[in-house]
């Protein structure tokens, strides 16, 4: 892996260029599919190539291109390198990346590799993925059950010009299920999913438990009248709306190009007083977590905000460098789904695993404060918020009405609004236990406990 | 080249057991570029290859793909399938069967004339660079924007052990521009977006300065709209917002695999009236230059035209192989995988409502007091529940059959059975959109069409 990297660093340095920066990464995956109730297929998968970046530095000037290949042949490795430099001759200069990574510090992150995820065998995932189907079958009134189990294994690594290589191998491993419940008068659904980096079948035997409950509760459910009122947001539905609105508006590439809200508020209250948030790239077991980020610039953890004030964005070397400060190890190629093609796409800056701190109440007496509200576990729509204002509007999928410090009934055909802006300054309790939820990219995620937040636009 | 890996899979495959089995084998290229106000911030060409593998063994599926283009790798891969169909057939009680279908050869090219590949990076970079241009020469408070090109060409081959083999050219461009407008008391942004299947000389046709207009003049105007109420309303919706309504509220819902498992508000419903008289929504992978539009289906079916609701009534289904054979009727080509590295799974293709006869002035006048919603910035549904929620770009409150106010970020949601018999008014004046659709981690280009639209009592959400 190394000597394809270092063939690539050493054909682009040949050829003209003043830095280069190679990364690989490939990967193998096993899945098991579930539809109506049982297992219906396993898949595999082998997925690997090469990505290159280039600088070529020109009258105190310094231009970038960059490229990747799936064909790992060394005129295949040609060939990309060649197009990144026509890539590079083509732009204008390029004014805040002037040097790759020079970080060579070596670091480790625990439990991100698990053996019994790589060398897994389809009748083991089959076996798996049936007790996730018998454990969800537990009523007369389930109608379907659907998911899938993934176990995934990677290698990254980067290599440039300035001596850095950085490589790690890791795994991930993902349940999920939904399962759809029918009575004489109506139909719940409810779906729930997991993912580590080890594995753990106990909580893939949870998910398909958990979505079943969920589904069944979500039967008979009520018209409310709408209103503003409290909302107790679950960490999934949390995790939604955070992905989709807040964890791009700390991006630093996104505050220099003037597209958050965020522009010039370091310092400054964003946040009620409960709320700290921070992105921590060496989590053990996280499934955002590891040593390196794919710059090769070593992880870390980042305040964004604490106790409401808003501390520090997130920087990959380019946007750190553009204001004359040190990257926090968050440039990510991003890749989703079930491999990890991170070659194919240039760093841009995320979060790793983005955590909202814990606080000290129980569940119950959150709700227990709620005299009128609502408790939304699951919403869908979150991807139709807007990125850059943080305005969404959002329908419940499994959602229930509090009264009077009580969960009472499911609710239907609800919509909650707002802008995240306002829902992170109402915040006024904060839940001891936390769950960690996918983020976009496979190897991110968003951590939340449950929230109480005040005076959200529920219509009905 | 292609179709040699991909016959070469299928014969692996069958003489380790397959019963049926189809490979797919991609050799393409792409191009990303990303500008935001002065900066290029991604410019990139790459190298995609692969072969899938999908095989029925022992009456369950398997599938295996690889990045290596070699007939090892292919023939390794068409065991690993085999291995795994086994495994999952072992427990398996309800045995997995499929139409069977007349085998095809042919080679197929979409209308492209200029090759994406062809194309020098600066000229497309030439794009990014036209858009923010166009959208930041408008008016100081715009404070930033940023534009994307994208594009991907190649050649595709299938065959099935049905003795079908079939190669494709295809390309595909997309690009999209944000523009963000700031004022003393507010941030918004606003998105314009579109696709092509044609090649690069698109853009001798396409007005990129008033694309790039569009999306800065709808930022200003934002800047005065005020926060959208929340209820029941009444709404009229354009053609794109109309075209994101069809595709969630019924295109998902008509997807057979859905069907079969019990997971659509829409099961055992063939014949039976779902809506208003006035809806009839199709699903049309033959419409020509069509954003979704395909020839053969990811299984090597010849594609045909879905009429899904005809005056409100349910017709059909879209079907893959698998779910027709449970079904009974024939196979419409619905099977779309991402990629070669994807399973295929029943998908639509270009879906639209069907006109009707009202002129869209018509439709205003029909309104006391309601909302106009327009522009899409996409929406997601629960088929087995029938609740979706989707979301406008731009809103005016309607008063006395005319837009006054303008308003923010409106999102609709309803259910889907109770909304078609709300709808009240189809405009004359249908529209096609680009847009991708995702599904089990899985996102393919899918079209929707509409006009405008007059439905009552559309939950509508808004914010305090």
């Amino acid at each position: 892996m190394y000597d394809l990297l270092d063939y690539a660093v050493r054909f682009a340095e040949q050829n003209g260029t003043s830095q280069a920066e190679a990364f690989f990464a490939d990967s193998r995956s096993l899945s098991a599919l579930i539809e109506r109730k049982e297992v219906r297929s396993v898949d595999s998968k082998f997925d690997a190539g090469i990505g290159v970046r280039v600088l070529i530095k020109k009258r105190e000037e310094n231009f970038l291109g960059s490229a990747f290949t799936m064909d790992s042949k060394r005129s295949g490795i040609e060939t990309m390198v060649n197009e990144a430099i026509s890539i590079a001759l083509a732009k204008p200069a390029q004014k805040d990346l002037k040097s790759f990574n020079d970080s060579k510090k070596v670091q480790n992150v625990e439990n991100l590799f698990d053996r019994r995820i790589s060398s897994v065998e389809p009748t083991e995932a089959c076996t798996l993925a049936k007790d996730m189907i018998e454990s969800a079958s537990v009523s007369e009134k389930i109608m379907s059950i659907s998911g899938d189990i993934l176990f995934m294994s990677y290698k990254t690594a980067v290599k440039n010009s300035l001596g850095v290589e950085a490589g790690y191998s890791s795994t991930i491993f993902r349940a999920s299920c939904y399962v759809t419940t029918k009575n004489e008068t109506s139909i719940g659904s409810a779906g729930d999913d997991h993912s580590s980096r080890i594995l753990d079948e106990e909580r893939a035997i949870e998910v398909s438990r958990h979505s079943a409950s969920m589904a069944l509760s979500q039967l008979d459910p009520k018209r409310i009248e709408g209103g503003v009122m409290d909302l107790v947001i679950g960490p999934d539905a949390m995790a939604s709306l955070l992905e989709n609105t807040f964890a791009m508006m700390i991006r630093a590439d996104q505050i220099q190009r003037n597209q958050s809200p965020y522009v010039g508020k370091i310092g400054t209250p964003v946040a009620s007083e409960p709320i700290t948030i921070i992105d921590e790239g060496r989590h053990p077991g996280a499934v955002g977590s590891k040593p390196y980020d794919d710059e090769g610039y070593p992880t870390q953890t980042t305040t964004v905000a604490e106790k409401g004030i808003l501390g520090s964005f997130l920087y990959d070397v380019s946007s750190a460098s553009k204001e004359g400060r040190q990257s926090t190890g968050n440039a990510l190629r991003p890749s989703s789904g079930d491999s990890v093609s991170k070659y194919a796409a240039e760093p841009l800056v995320s979060y790793t695993n983005l955590t909202v701190a814990t606080g000290t109440e129980s569940f119950d007496s959150i709700v227990s404060s709620v005299k009128s509200g609502i408790y939304v576990r699951e919403i869908i729509g979150a991807h139709t918020a807007n990125r850059i204002t943080g305005e969404f509007s959002v329908s419940p999928l499994v959602a229930y009405k509090i009264e009077k410090g009580e969960i009472k009934h499911a609710v239907k055909e609800t919509m909650i609004g707002g802008n995240i802006q306002n829902v992170l300054r109402n915040v006024t309790a904060v839940g001891k236990h936390s769950k960690q939820c996918q983020g976009t990219f496979v190897d991110t995620a968003i951590i939340s406990p449950v929230l109480k937040i005040e005076n959200i636009s529920v219509s009905a | 080249m292609l179709l040699d890996l991909t016959e070469k899979g299928v014969k692996e495959a069958v003489k380790v057991g397959a019963s049926y089995v189809d490979v797919r084998a991609e050799l393409s290229k792409g191009t990303m570029i990303r500008r935001s106000n002065d900066i290029f911030d991604q410019t990139s060409k790459g190298v995609m290859n692969g072969v899938g593998i999908r095989v029925l063994a022992d009456g369950a599926w398997g599938f295996s793909s690889t990045v290596i283009m070699t007939g090892e790798a292919v023939a390794e891969a068409a065991k690993n399938a085999v291995r795994s169909a086994r495994a999952v057939s072992s427990s398996l009680k309800d045995k997995t069967e499929i139409e069977a279908t007349a085998p095809v050869k042919d080679s197929v090219k979409t209308g492209f004339n200029q090759n994406l590949s062809s194309v020098e990076i600066a000229r497309k970079m030439q794009v990014t660079t036209e858009l923010v241009k166009a959208a930041r020469n408008q008016d100081p408070r715009i404070i930033s924007a940023s534009s994307i090109y994208m594009d991907g060409s190649g050649r595709w081959a299938i065959a099935t052990s049905d003795g079908t083999s079939i190669e494709m050219a295809a390309s595909r461009i997309l690009f999209s521009i944000t523009a963000v407008a700031r004022s003393s008391e507010r941030l918004v942004s606003a998105r314009e977006f579109d696709g092509t299947r044609q090649g690069f000389e698109s853009f001798e046709k396409i007005d990129l300065k008033s694309f790039g207009r569009k999306a800065s003049q709808r930022a200003i105007s934002l800047l005065n709209a005020r926060p959208a109420p929340s209820g029941r309303y009444t709404v009229v919706m354009d053609p794109k917002l109309s075209g994101t309504f069809v595709h969630e509220a019924v295109g998902h819902a008509c997807e057979a695999d859905l069907i079969v498992s019990g997971e659509s508000i829409l099961q055992d419903m063939l014949g039976k009236k779902i809506g208003s008289d006035l809806v009839t929504i199709c699903d049309d992978p033959t419409l020509e230059n069509g954003w979704g539009s395909y020839k053969y289906d990811d299984e090597g079916v010849r594609a045909t035209k879905r009429i899904l609701v005809e005056k409100g009534k349910l017709m059909e289904y879209i079907c893959n192989k698998e779910t027709s054979a449970k079904l009974g009727v024939p196979s419409n080509g619905g099977a779309r995988g991402e990629s070669y590295a994807a399973r295929p799974i029943v998908r639509m293709s270009n879906t639209y409502i069907s006109p009707g006869g009202h002129s869209v002035e018509e439709l205003f006048d029909k309104v006391e007091s309601g909302i106009y919603a327009k522009g899409t910035r996409g929406g997601q549904v629960d088929t087995s529940k029938g609740t979706f929620q989707f979301s406008a770009e731009e809103a005016y409150l309607i008063e006395k059959g005319r837009l006054t106010v303008p308003l923010l970020d409106v999102s609709l949601s309803g259910m889907t059975l109770e909304t078609l018999e709300n709808i009240e008014a189809i405009g004359k004046d249908i529209k096609y959109h680009a847009g991708f659709c995702g599904k089990a981690y899985q996102s393919v280009p899918a079209g929707d069409g509409a006009p405008h639209i007059l439905a009552r009592n559309v939950v509508v959400g808004g914010r305090p």
